[in-house]
């Protein structure tokens, strides 16, 4: 197993910090008026009895005891970002070079489209770490997708477009060598073998240009899980991070 | 949980099991009209966990990616051509009498011997039947080629190379008759030749 968690660590940490940011500043909204109502957050009724800490604390040793000591002990480096309150609605947060989408997995477009797409090595770690006992039953699933900037309204659903990852560039590249055999085999046999094998070679190039573009442009999918406990407060830890 | 802001109780509010699940939908939900509502209660988030998540995820890697055009072309050639190939095969029993008798200078023996040899060989309509039906197959599950994993890429280009096999086979007999069609009109056009050249001396001596 890979020994480092992020695929492209400068990327993959600005990310985290934005995300971490914005989880930090939901803190600081604990009262609020909603349709008329003061609604104060939980922690403060809670800050005043003297438990929030104390309960954060616990919550936060049971994260490591359940998910980071397990994964550690298979070398299986997870981050964990500390206890922040679950929320239901996306957020989007702007960031220096680009913005950056946080997200219940349920409400990730690429989700509900039933085919949330994971790379073969990011699911089988996820499957290592189920199989080591980490409770990934037990804990909610957030998307952080880095977006470019001004893409996204928070008022409309997030756009499938924006965040759907390209098609395989290996995948790509296969078709475009066997689409270059096919062609030779079958067109440039009527044609004339010299100009198509000319042809062929030009459309692999053509195809292996076309997907090192596409991947000089991707952006980081960051997948968290929370531990959360009945107050609605969890101990958020980064799983899984690549590059498309 | 007791609240001084409210002019009455909160109702005796039980706490969930300290076990954390996301799967616990039991929150106690109490409204008070036109009050300040100091809210208590656990919230409930409707949220997967991750191993649901985990189960309704797809490998990247086998993602259906769109088929390069030149495969799309080899293919779609393949496929015309196998459809041809498999045309000449089911009317070659009835050609080869014909063929048989054809006035040929050229390579008659050996373009007999290989019609017989195809008309002998079952094994070759049953690989254009795969053929034939894997294309079918191919056309339905790709939507007309469009669109399909790796694995279809790959029964594409053999799509492609087995209609090049059937151009082969299409071609033998094709290029022998060619040939003897181009000697006959060689022939004949030199027989015309000869035929005015005549007629021409003729009329010069007459």
């Amino acid at each position: 197993m890979a020994a480092s968690l992020y695929k492209n660590e400068e990327q993959a940490r600005r990310v985290v910090s934005i995300v971490h940011e914005e989880l930090h500043r939901s803190l600081a909204r604990p009262i609020r008026l909603v349709d008329g109502r003061i609604s104060i957050a939980p922690e403060i009724l809670a800050g005043t009895l003297s438990t929030w800490a104390m309960q954060n604390i616990k919550l936060n040793r049971r994260a490591r005891a359940l998910v980071e000591y397990p994964c550690l002990r298979q070398e299986l480096v997870v981050e964990t970002l500390g206890e922040y309150p679950l929320f239901t609605e996306m957020k989007l947060v702007q960031g220096p070079v680009s913005d950056v989408v946080i997200v219940p997995a349920e409400q990730d477009p690429l989700f509900t489209s039933g085919q949330f797409p994971l790379p073969r090595s990011v699911k089988t770690r996820m499957e290592l770490m189920e199989q080591i006992g980490v409770p990934l039953d037990r804990m909610f699933t957030y998307i952080a997708h880095e977006v470019p900037p001004n893409t996204i309204d928070t008022n409309s659903p997030l756009p499938l477009e924006v965040i759907a990852p390209p098609s395989p560039a290996h995948a790509l590249r296969q078709s475009a060598r066997l689409g270059a055999i096919a062609h030779v085999s079958t067109i440039s046999a009527l044609k004339g073998f010299r100009r198509s094998l000319t042809t062929g070679v030009q459309s692999v190039a053509v195809g292996a240009i076309a997907a090192g573009t596409t991947a000089a442009l991707l952006l980081d999918p960051i997948i968290f899980g929370a531990l959360a406990d009945e107050r609605g407060m969890a101990t958020w830890i980064v799983l899984a991070q690549w590059v498309w | 949980m007791n609240n001084a802001l409210l002019r009455v109780q909160y109702p005796r509010f039980e706490h969930p099991k300290d076990e954390p699940s996301v799967t616990d939908e039991t929150p106690v939900h109490e409204v008070y009209e036109g009050e300040i509502v100091i809210d208590a209660n656990p919230p409930s988030y409707p949220g997967i966990s991750v191993s649901d998540f985990l189960r309704q995820t797809t490998v990247y890697e086998e993602l259906p990616v769109p088929l390069a055009p030149r495969l799309r072309q080899g293919a779609f050639a393949g496929m015309a051509l196998t459809l041809a190939g498999s045309l000449f095969l089911a009317l070659l029993p009835g050609m080869q009498p014909l063929i048989a008798s054809a006035p040929l200078l050229l390579l008659h023996g050996f373009l007999n011997a290989y019609t017989q040899w195809i008309v002998s060989t079952p094994l070759l309509n049953y690989i254009n039947g795969v053929l034939l039906s894997s294309s079918l197959v191919l056309l339905i599950v790709t939507r007309n080629l469009r669109h399909g994993r790796l694995p279809l890429h790959w029964l594409a280009c053999a799509e492609a190379l087995g209609g090049s096999a059937n151009l082969v086979l299409l071609l033998i007999p094709l290029c022998i008759v060619c040939v003897n069609f181009a000697l006959w009109t060689l022939i004949l056009m030199a027989l015309l030749l000869i035929f005015v050249l005549v007629i021409a001396l003729l009329a010069a001596l007459l």
